[in-house]
């Protein structure tokens, strides 16, 4: 055990830490347990945003736009993509690099990497791309890879957008390789499905390799939003790479982490000589992040014991003076109390932060969707039918009555038909990954 | 070990939530909203470390506004008062309209820190808008002097005294 100093009102109250350029605010779930050799479970909600108030300079983007022209993509939805391009490339500014590649079989460079483009040249470019063929997705990342690399600069902030609405077949594994090399070498990818004939789970490997996210696009009509949406979030990066790391305490374990904002999804946690290190990825200066951890804690004795020491980490960092920059830190501690202690009367007034069990609820919402598609895909077809209807309940519990209704239809077509629809289990997948976004937490009246 | 009382699953103690049916494990400890903004109006750090405390002036409605003025000696909740709750808080903008506008009884908080001003949306139905951007639940703003508030849709300008 750690011997901490005890401050006079530690609490559950939220722990903040403001200094430099970033705000970090833990909430933790308790602030005694009781002294125990039995494994308990702790919880921290932790914020992380950027300060309002900064001044910075925009980072220069190298952006690659990589665009399926499969026969797919006939009509409505090429002409939707032609406009959201023409539109992306009036927010470009002449420090930034655009490559447009567009791909069906094979991948074909319509503008290579260039900075200072003829805005005009350009749009009538893409007002020429025509439909053929089918979609395999690997000829286009990897000439789109290619591009971005080439157009890096010193301090440029290099994102891949790829937009498809098909499946690719036999070049998943070459796919998922190539994000990683992307995510390695500080390339970062958005990657849209548009419709429903696309293999969600390929795209989210995808994204969780590059450090970057996968997005459903369910109308062609939505296209030029998703990618302004994206120009968007670049544009208010500060950090191209961002880092948690984790030192957990004695007898203390790390057992997950997700992030709760901007969208929920399990964060990566890297073992390393110093404890955790977790990978968040572009931090902007209009999204906040925040992350739920979970720590077990055994053998707990009586006293303070630190928990965690969170310590993040800005990697990189374009447009800021570097000095002001630092990482930022906060402890976190709980205090083990004897459960017959006659002397410990604030142990019943430790409540639990009503913050934390809404975080959780919805990550749990998130797990219960995977497991259902995993045990869909292990042909447990009734085991699957029953989550989703657990789920549709608890949805309609916290007020998300629209993916309810979507998660109980699904339930029913799943046990008639043995399989979800198209639709439905893209809704389903998006919708839980997107609950924190539309519902923080039960509201004041 | 506890068990889930719906599905029988066992997990280990302090668990908040059943990971494979979803139900609450523990909702008799949990801080209802209304008391844990009660917990988190409680000081980390003194409130004005230094000099005399910040007070500003609140232009509240449509102008013509109405003006208020007030000391951030403490955290100041920005809310409704609902007699039957018992809740007051200390800028009432039931006279206002709170209620036709949407305001919560419990809506935002205003305090000061290291010779700042703060505001914080406290999940409020209706939102609160900085600027007309609407701020994060329980994430900590800074405004400064003429920043725009919108308390549901009441709409207050910061004077900085």
């Amino acid at each position: 055990m750690i011997p901490i100093p005890r401050r006079s009102n530690p609490g559950t109250q939220p722990v903040e830490r403001t200094g430099s350029v970033l705000r970090l605010r833990a909430i933790r779930s308790h602030e005694y347990l009781p002294a125990r050799a039995e494994e308990q479970a702790y919880y921290v909600l932790l914020n992380v945003a950027l300060r309002q108030d900064l001044s910075y300079e925009r980072m220069p983007l190298n952006l690659c736009l990589v665009l399926d022209r499969s026969t797919s993509m006939s009509g409505i939805r090429l002409q939707a993509v032609r406009e959201a391009v023409q539109r992306i490339v009036d927010h470009l500014s002449s420090d930034d690099v655009l490559s447009i590649v567009v791909f069906n079989d094979r991948a074909e460079v319509l503008l290579s990497h260039q900075r200072n483009i003829d805005r005009a040249r350009v749009k009538a470019m893409v007002s020429t791309i025509q439909p053929a063929g089918g979609t395999e997705l690997l000829q286009g990342l990897g000439a789109g890879v290619r591009e971005v690399t080439q157009g890096k600069g010193e301090h440029s902030l290099n994102h891949l957008i790829l937009l498809t609405d098909g499946h690719t077949y036999g070049d998943e594994q070459g796919c998922l390789e190539m994000a990683k090399w992307a995510g390695q070498n500080q390339v970062s990818m958005s990657l849209m499905g548009l419709g429903e004939d696309w293999n969600e789970a390929l795209l989210d490997q995808m994204a969780a390799l590059s450090g970057g996210r996968s997005i459903y696009i369910d109308s062609p009509r939505k296209v030029s939003e998703a990618f302004e949406q994206i120009i968007n979030l670049l544009s208010g990066v500060v950090s191209p790479q961002t880092r948690l790391h984790i030192l957990s305490g004695l007898s203390v374990d790390l057992h997950e982490v997700f992030q709760v904002t901007p969208e929920i999804q399990r964060v990566a946690v890297a073992t390393t000589d110093r404890g955790c290190t977790a990978g968040l990825g572009l931090l902007s200066r209009d999204s906040e992040r925040e992350l739920l951890m979970e720590f077990r804690i055994r053998d707990l004795k009586p006293g303070v014991q630190m928990v965690a020491s969170l310590n993040l980490e800005l990697v990189a960092p374009g447009g800021i003076e570097p000095d002001k920059l630092c990482h930022e830190q906060i402890t976190l501690n709980v205090e083990g109390f004897s459960p017959d202690d006659p002397n410990a009367p604030r142990v019943s007034s430790s409540k639990i932060p009503a913050a934390i069990p809404n975080a959780l609820t919805r990550v749990v919402l998130f797990k219960m969707h995977e497991k259902a598609i995993a045990d869909l895909e292990a042909g447990r077809i009734d085991a699957a039918t029953q989550r989703l209807e657990t789920m549709a309940s608890r949805l309609a519990a916290i007020g998300e009555t629209e993916l309810a209704r979507a998660a109980m239809l699904e339930a029913g077509q799943l046990a008639r038909t043995g399989a979800l629809s198209p639709e439905g289990r893209k809704r389903i997948h998006y919708g839980t990954r997107a609950l924190s976004l539309t519902s923080r937490g039960k509201s004041h009246d | 070990m506890i068990e889930c009382p719906s599905c029988h699953a066992r997990f280990v103690a302090n668990t908040l939530v059943c990971s494979e049916c979803g139900a609450l494990l523990h909702p008799e400890e949990w801080v209802d909203d209304e008391s844990s903004l009660e917990i988190t109006t409680e000081e980390i750090e003194p409130t004005a470390q230094s000099g005399p405390p910040l007070a500003v002036r609140l232009h509240i409605g449509e102008e013509p506004s109405q003006s208020t003025e007030v000391t951030l000696d403490k955290k100041l909740i920005i809310g409704r008062s609902d007699p039957t709750s018992q809740i007051f808080p200390e800028i009432d903008l039931a006279p206002y309209g709170g209620l036709e506008k949407g305001v919560s009884r419990r809506h935002a908080r205003l305090s000061s820190r290291r010779g700042l001003i703060i505001i914080e949306d406290l999940a409020s139905i209706n939102g609160t808008y900085l600027n007309g951007r609407r701020l994060t639940p329980y994430l900590p703003e800074v405004i400064h002097d003429g920043d725009q508030l919108q308390i549901g849709s009441l709409p207050i300008r910061i004077e900085v005294l």
